[in-house]
């Protein structure tokens, strides 16, 4: 069997990476600049409610470093070191360049050369514009949205004109989503039954080994008549691999592919009274979509596929309240694709505030309206110090196995956090 | 001799009765109007003391420009947080305009985001980082929002100061009434005691002042809540008057920044 895990950056840019890592990191130490250092240690736990298994167990120090080189330039590095035990069994420890950028900032422009994150979009909790770093699905989407998006080598430039701003990205650096490994608590349904298939597995190499293998797009911000605006275009890799039917040596085979998609959006947000509305939609262009059909030369058709949302968030004293409704539709859609033509997803977020600020409560809840499948989070925050938190939350799955967030109706768990800030 | 008394209580009587004869609201548009200059940058250091003595501290930096006369703009400012380690980098971007109707626009950069997000700027009762103080006792809320009456004149740690109440148009506002302690000859406000919407004394704020220029600028604030014991003290420091700032400072594009 053929089977190959993550490569990880192609061999041009882990080259050039790691001479820029060097170059980056020694530049503060040459200048009588200004240089800040902060960050936080946490301890982070996770306990399933129905059997009390250990889901999560991590120890992880995050530093973050900025240094002004001058009036125009500055560094900052985003270094994490991780302590994890996974259900007890794996244990690992490793150290992450979560980011490390230069900065160059002259009247009307600034450039961003490095290991980044991009985050575009207004939607909160779900991605639809937000899709320049993939993410990392180990936890499914429990992970907050900063520990599990995936930094890439990159190349961002910020052109001002007026207050407008026009981005461009060159990413010539590509991972694909981290999925949960075969047994793990969060590997998908659909995962798992691939996985199961009693057939040879086969991938292609993963994009991101040459230049020509980039990504790139483009955004232009703007602000008009009170409204703030985005228009935006992504070319990129799918962040998920596809699974092709096809025959190897004679024999049926599942072969992981990469596929190139374009993303055609635009967002918008607005203010009126205590109500802030905002949205955004995303046209895909050539997407791949698994296909049960048996008549389907590989398993995989190519469609077009729109995806929107609208949000409105309400705000009174230190309650906030927000909802959101997300629509997606594959357009031409053959009855023999696996995801349905056309689906609508709910969310509801509400916070607030004690104690002057010390005591902060949240619940989330996202309800998928077809399978009726939900995922309700609550949480607690207490600021015991300037220092030091805690934080008590919990999850609960519901819904029909097959659905996005049914199949997980077993993974309930119990949450602990305890951070410490320096 | 009877003809200069004469004379001077003539020369005085105009003064006398132009100053008596302010209304409450003439005394806070005066206090609203006074020179705040064109531009300033201060570092503030809060300092939140619960009932039980244990403290907190956020440490922002705060930039402000007057926008009077400016595309129908009144101010624009921009804050950045620079403590505690966990909100550094978070800012905070306000454009305000002179048409009373039309509220703030304002946006928040959340640095663990890596976002900017639009944020409703007409509800100013939340408290401003945990603070005793609302976005309205920062200096937000609009003169025509209240109704002013002036109660007496009085002195206030020596100063003869106004003392002006000012009730809400809206009923459902946090507040049922402050009174204002507004000094006679400078127009800026030492004391402010506000009372809950049952009526009851809620908390009392007062103010230190210096003199740049022309211009008076607030040096520190301390507020305390009597109903929680919760207390905040703000300590404003490096304030730097008129030093060119420019529109450009405060867009979007510098929230990320910090700097």
């Amino acid at each position: 069997m053929v089977y190959k895990e993550k490569n990880g950056i192609g061999p041009v840019v882990k080259k050039a990476s790691s001479i820029f890592i060097a170059f980056v990191l020694l530049l503060p130490a040459s200048s009588d600049g200004e240089t800040e250092i902060f960050g936080r240690a946490r301890l982070e736990g996770a306990w399933e409610t129905t059997s009390g298994t250990v889901q999560k167990n991590e120890q992880n120090i995050d530093v973050e470093i900025k240094s002004y080189l001058g009036e125009h330039i500055s560094v900052k590095a985003f270094l994490r070191g991780l302590y994890e035990t996974e259900l007890e069994e794996d244990i690992h420890s490793e150290g992450d360049v979560r980011e490390l950028y230069i900065d160059y900032s002259g009247d009307n422009f600034k450039a961003r050369l490095g290991r980044q994150q991009v985050v575009w979009g207004k939607t909160d909790g779900l991605k639809l514009l937000d899709l320049i770093n993939p993410q990392d699905f180990r936890e499914f989407i429990l992970d907050d949205f900063i520990d599990s998006r995936i930094p890439l080598w990159m190349v961002r430039g910020d052109i001002y004109v007026g207050d407008d701003t026009l981005q461009l990205l060159i990413i010539p650096d590509y991972r694909p989503n981290d999925i949960a490994r075969s047994g793990d608590r969060f590997e998908p349904a659909y995962l798992k039954s691939i996985r199961a298939l009693p057939l040879i597995h086969a991938e292609e190499e993963e994009p991101g080994g040459t230049l020509a293998d980039r990504e790139y797009g483009i955004r232009y911000s703007g602000f008009a008549r009170g409204w703030d605006y985005t228009l935006n275009y992504f070319h990129s890799w799918e962040d998920n691999p596809l699974f092709f039917r096809e025959t190897i040596g004679g024999n049926p085979a599942i072969v992981r592919r990469y596929k190139e998609s374009d993303m055609y959006g635009g967002s918008f947000s607005n203010a009126f009274g205590s109500f802030v509305i905002r949205g955004e939609s995303a046209y895909n262009r050539g997407r791949y979509f698994s296909t049960a059909d048996p008549l389907d030369a590989d398993g995989q058709v190519k469609k077009d596929e729109v995806r929107g949302a609208i949000g409105i968030d309400y705000t009174k004293g230190d309650w906030l309240i927000s909802g959101q409704v997300f629509e997606s539709y594959i357009r031409d859609y053959d009855d023999g694709i696996v995801f349905d033509e056309a689906s609508t997803t709910l969310s509801l977020l509400v916070n607030v505030k004690f104690l002057n600020e010390m005591l902060e409560l949240k619940l989330l809840d996202i309800y998928g309206t077809k399978d009726k499948d939900n995922l309700a989070r609550l949480s607690a925050v207490y600021s015991l110090t300037d220092r030091w938190k805690v934080h008590l939350g919990g999850a609960v799955f519901s819904g029909p196995d097959d659905s996005f967030l049914g199949q997980f109706d077993e993974a309930d768990r119990a949450e602990l956090e305890i951070t410490c800030n320096y | 001799m009877k003809r200069i008394i004469v004379l001077s209580v003539i020369a005085f009587f105009p003064l006398t009765a132009w100053s008596s004869e302010l209304s409450g609201l003439e005394v806070v548009k005066r206090w609203d109007e006074r020179d705040e200059g064109k531009d300033l940058t201060s570092k503030s250091t809060f300092k939140l003391i619960n009932s039980k003595g244990q403290e907190r501290i956020r440490k922002t930096r705060r930039y402000w420009i007057n926008m009077k006369e400016k595309g129908g703009f009144e101010e624009k400012s921009i804050i950045f947080f620079d403590r505690p380690s966990d909100v550094k980098g978070t800012s905070l971007l306000n454009w305000s305009y002179q048409d009373a109707g039309k509220d703030d626009d304002q946006w928040l950069y959340l640095p663990a985001l890596r976002k900017i997000k639009r944020i409703a700027a007409s509800d100013k009762e939340k408290s401003f980082m945990g603070s005793d103080l609302t976005f309205d006792d920062m200096g937000d809320r609009k003169v025509e929002s209240d109704e002013h009456k002036l109660l007496r004149e009085e002195a206030l740690d020596g100063r003869p100061c106004y003392v002006v109440e000012m009730t809400p148009g809206n009923k459902k506002y946090m507040y049922s009434r402050k009174e204002k302690w507004i000094d006679k000859e400078t127009f800026v406000d030492y004391r402010t005691d506000f009372y809950d919407r049952k009526g009851r004394f809620l908390k009392r704020q007062r103010i230190d002042w210096k003199k740049i220029g022309n211009v008076w600028v607030v040096t520190k604030i301390y507020v305390k809540n009597e109903q929680t014991g919760h207390s905040t003290s703000i300590e404003i420091e490096d304030i730097k008057l008129n030093t060119g700032l420019k529109e450009g400072w405060f867009t979007k594009r510098k929230m990320e920044s910090g700097r």
